[in-house]
């Protein structure tokens, strides 16, 4: 059956079943509540993307309380603009649209180099700035170089989508104990920032690689 | 596993994009499905022998020593 055929077998199953109009067309509107299961594949990334973004920002603060990092509204005020700039970025991403996705991956580039010049003109580490960009690139300059059919996520798309991010996930865990054991042991000194920043270029971009490799493998087993 | 996906194909005269189409997958997936690189779920299994008129145990030949 095909997805056509299917999702015209859904609606038609509701009117069967039920034997009147689903109430979400009598309230449908921008500010109808939907539930999950009736957002599109996009809105649902939305979704989860929020509240996973909420659930990061809670977690931090809990955790800066908790080890006594010395949080206090700033805190909550910083995560929130962060967080804020990264669901953008989701947004853009979600558009589809190649100009908002190059405009983003001409930006992210111009931070990188903005970023390399910063530091070596003025002598501050602007690494913030380079690894903001480098992800923004990253995510907006793949989106822009996505071929038409790659929108349908099939069966095969979504397990290797899945296991690329297990072995990153799995590889970043590995990256993690080392760097703790190294510092534990002072055989190098890590500050929270070169940390942060080798786990956030680590992750997309080894989940990049593990995804490609499975992709050209045909499977992941 | 060997499969005869890209003779029954051929046979309806279709190319690999339109049989991604008729079973909603990417045209990639099929051309991994014919090479007998990728596994599909029963599902998939099924509806691509539905659009190819065939069984599934036709289309797919698995090696009983593997």
């Amino acid at each position: 059956m095909t997805n056509e055929e299917k999702s015209k077998e859904n609606s038609e199953e509701k009117i069967d079943k039920t034997g009147k109009t689903d109430k979400s067309e009598k309230t449908s509107g921008i500010f109808a509540p939907k539930r999950f299961s009736e957002l599109g594949a996009n809105e649902r990334r939305y979704v989860i993307s929020a509240a996973l973004s909420a659930a990061a920002m809670v977690i931090v603060i809990i955790a800066a309380y908790v080890t006594g990092a010395g949080a206090g509204f700033n805190l909550i005020g910083l995560a929130s603009v962060i967080l804020v700039l990264i669901l953008a970025l989701i947004a853009a991403k979600m558009t589809g649209k190649k100009a908002v996705l190059l405009a983003g991956s001409l930006l992210g580039l111009l931070m990188i180099i903005a970023g390399l010049a910063l530091t070596v003109t003025a002598g501050d580490n602007f690494q913030m700035m380079i690894t903001g960009g480098f992800i923004m690139f990253i995510i907006c300059f793949a989106g822009y170089r996505k071929p038409a059919d790659r929108e349908i996520q099939d069966e095969r798309s979504l397990k290797i989508g899945t296991w690329g991010m297990a072995y990153s996930w799995y590889l970043t865990y590995l990256v993690i104990i080392l760097a703790f054991w190294l510092s534990y042991l002072k055989a190098v000194t890590f500050t929270v920032e070169m940390i942060t920043g080798i786990l956030i270029i680590l992750m997309p971009v080894s989940t990049i690689i593990f995804q490609k490799y499975f992709a050209s493998r045909g499977d992941v087993y | 596993m060997e499969t005869k996906i890209r003779e029954y194909r051929v046979m309806k005269n279709l190319t690999q994009a339109e049989l991604a189409e008729a079973v909603g997958v990417r045209r990639e997936t099929v051309v991994f499905l014919e090479k007998g690189k990728y596994n599909p779920s029963l599902k998939l299994a099924h509806d691509v022998a539905k659009v190819l008129g065939a069984t599934i145990d036709e289309l797919f030949i698995f090696d009983d020593d593997e």
